[in-house]
């Protein structure tokens, strides 16, 4: 029997996650810059020298600044708090889901050197887990329920280095995960409609 | 930054004989809301004081209000090391003092916290690369917050680099990046002769971060060390991008930004050069390196740096030069302050007081010839401090009299002694 599981990402029409910046996208940049991520002893443990050199030659990433992004797109401001309306958004969509809220939410960083995030890292948080959601065949349990920002759009892949457009970046996203428990499409449908 | 140094406190019963769960430790937390099994974090700051840090198998983070906590496993602890050296035969040797700073902190990571570096090899491990630049001898002289810094530890710094410089081509000293360009000013001025450049740098995002200005900072700042610059200086990124960086003169460059890469600016004059890759260019005008150290290291702390403001009170003013030998006065525009506080300088002045006038504006010079409040400051002993910058000119006025007798002061403070003052001004700034 094949079993199914989703992982549902639902981006918040609210300011950006931590920054006040518009949640939309943009065709007019205003400035470009380039950075070069490098893999962290968090990533490696001992840096290995051959892997570094290997990873900084693909890790050149040019940034396209649009009108709504902010020093804290550019990593080059600390984040704000967290916006308080994409919280509500998620903290309700748990409660929905009969999540148990953590007691205490912390905000981490996952790290992620594709260039798609310019501090090297996705923020993100773990807002509830052990979630449900009755369907017709059944219940789907809901392990997780993350708050978390969007990464940057990539634009192109050139020789110099990867473009990518900070419009999106830093976008709420409320991403879901269900736990393998589905037996079929249609059973897959309702649940993602219903989510 | 440091979270470690919150000690945690448990309110639960823990069920591990023998054992005291420290971050790092795999444990296993019963809570209401079930059990949960993860790598037990330093409890954050602002969390509330029951609350216990969870690093889960999925790497996320969450925080729980424990009822038990179980250790399943102890964590793995890093030996240290206090001095590290790498040799090479065919390379300089370069120094490297560390200070304290984002630069010189690392992260922990099995727990994936910022601590500061206390061991030169946590300093190294942050940019393994620069064995290959040189014969490294690293260690930790302070490990002090930028804003803890002060002229007692300046001295203590300058007397350091003096023994290091009998034996290193350079010195580099990683800085937290606040107060960085305070302590510059005060090595460019406490040393009248360099065998060897002095290279401080900092870094703007910390090292555990894939996108840290830390590397290239640093790696950029031992290249300059392994230069004929016989001068104190500053390196750090030049603009956003990682591509290059500017070589500050040590009297000239400011903190200008609380968070940007690109803080720090040579104010009043262009950078003394920059490191693009592995090059270094210089562009015009700096000292080169001579064949022996001089040092005067005595520094008088009686010196007040004093920010005039519209209604400032004339109490506040005498407060603030009462047992002091010598004021800098950040005033208005070319070099202003009320009327009112004339008086009261002129009497600081009669006693013996040295007062010095800078600009609030930061950019450009004063002139107390223009107006006629400048003219009555000047008249009374003010002395204008060209386009100094008033933290140098605060430096300068607390080693000159530390060092000089009272008429030598006068003479030299508006005197350009390490570059800390241009005759002429660029229409591009
Ligand atoms: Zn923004």
């Amino acid at each position: 029997m094949v079993k199914c599981g989703l992982e549902i990402h639902q981006q918040l029409a609210t300011k950006k996650l931590f920054c006040e910046c518009n949640s939309e996208l943009s065709e007019e940049i205003l400035y470009k810059f380039e950075r070069v991520l490098r893999p962290t002893q968090s990533e490696l443990g001992e840096i290995d020298r051959a892997a570094l050199e290997e990873s900084l030659k693909k890790r050149r990433f040019i940034y396209e600044v649009t009108p709504n992004s902010c020093l804290v797109e550019a990593d080059e401001e600390p984040p704000h708090e967290l916006n308080r309306e994409a919280l509500e958004i998620a903290l309700k969509i748990a409660l929905m889901l009969h999540a148990k809220i953590v007691d205490e939410i912390h905000v981490m960083r996952k790290i992620v050197i594709d260039g798609s995030n310019t501090s090297g890292f996705q923020r993100t948080a773990l807002i509830a887990v052990d979630g449900y959601i009755d369907t017709f065949f059944g219940r789907v349990r809901i392990p997780t329920i993350c708050l978390e920002e969007e990464a940057a759009r990539k634009i192109e892949e050139k020789d110099g280095g990867v473009v990518y457009r900070l419009d999106r970046l830093g976008i709420p996203l409320v991403e879901i995960s269900t736990s393998p428990d589905m037996k079929n499409g249609e059973q897959v449908k309702e649940v993602a409609e219903r989510i | 930054m440091d979270t470690l140094r919150s000690k945690h406190i448990y309110k639960v019963k823990i069920l591990s004989p023998n054992m005291e769960v420290e971050p790092g430790d795999l444990v296993e937390v019963k809570t209401k809301k079930g059990t949960f099994r993860g790598i037990l974090m330093p409890k954050h700051e602002f969390s509330d004081e029951n609350i216990i840090v969870l690093k889960l198998d999925n790497g996320y983070n969450i925080g729980l209000i424990p009822e038990e906590i179980k250790c399943i496993k102890k964590g793995i602890r890093r030996k240290k090391k206090s001095l590290y050296k790498f040799e090479k035969k065919d390379l300089p040797q370069i120094s490297i003092i560390s200070t304290g700073g984002t630069i010189a902190s690392y992260i922990d990571y099995k727990t994936g916290a910022v601590h500061p570096a206390l061991t030169a090899e946590d300093l190294i491990f942050s940019a393994p690369e620069i064995e290959e630049e040189a014969n490294i001898k690293a260690f930790v002289l302070f490990n002090i917050l930028s804003e803890d810094m002060n002229p007692l530890y300046w001295i203590q710094l300058a007397r350091k680099i003096k023994d290091e410089l009998k034996e290193s081509h350079g010195v580099v000293i990683p800085h937290g990046t606040d107060t960085m360009s305070y302590t510059s000013a005060a090595l460019s001025f406490m040393f009248s002769k360099l065998s060897g450049p002095v290279i401080l740098v900092g870094a703007q995002r910390s090292s555990d971060r894939p996108s840290s200005d830390a590397y290239m900072n640093l790696i950029s700042a031992v290249r300059v060390a392994k230069s004929d610059l016989g001068e104190v200086a500053v390196v750090m990124h030049a603009t956003t991008s990682d591509d290059h960086c500017f070589i500050h003169r040590g009297t000239r460059v400011r903190k200008m930004h609380t968070s940007r890469r690109d803080a720090f600016k040579s104010v009043n004059s262009q950078p003394l050069g920059e490191v693009r890759g592995n090059k270094v260019i210089f562009y015009e005008g700096y000292r080169k390196v001579e064949e022996d150290v001089e040092l005067y290291d005595k520094l008088d702390e009686k010196v007040s740096l004093i920010y005039y403001y519209p209604g400032m009170s004339g109490e506040l003013m005498t407060r603030m030069l009462e047992g002091m030998d010598g004021a800098i006065i950040m005033g208005t525009g070319l070099g202003h302050i009320s009327n009112e506080m004339i008086p009261l300088l002129k009497d600081f002045i009669r006693d013996g007081g040295v007062v010095g006038m800078s600009s609030q504006c930061i950019h450009g010079r004063v002139n107390l010839n223009v107006y006629s409040t400048g003219r009555k400051l000047k008249k009374i002993g003010v002395i204008p401090l060209e386009d100094m910058l008033p933290e140098v000119a605060y430096v300068k006025l607390m080693w000159l009299l530390g060092n000089f007798e009272r008429d030598e002061v006068i003479k030299l403070l508006p005197q350009n002694l390490r570059g800390e003052i241009s005759a002429r001004r660029m229409i591009i700034w």
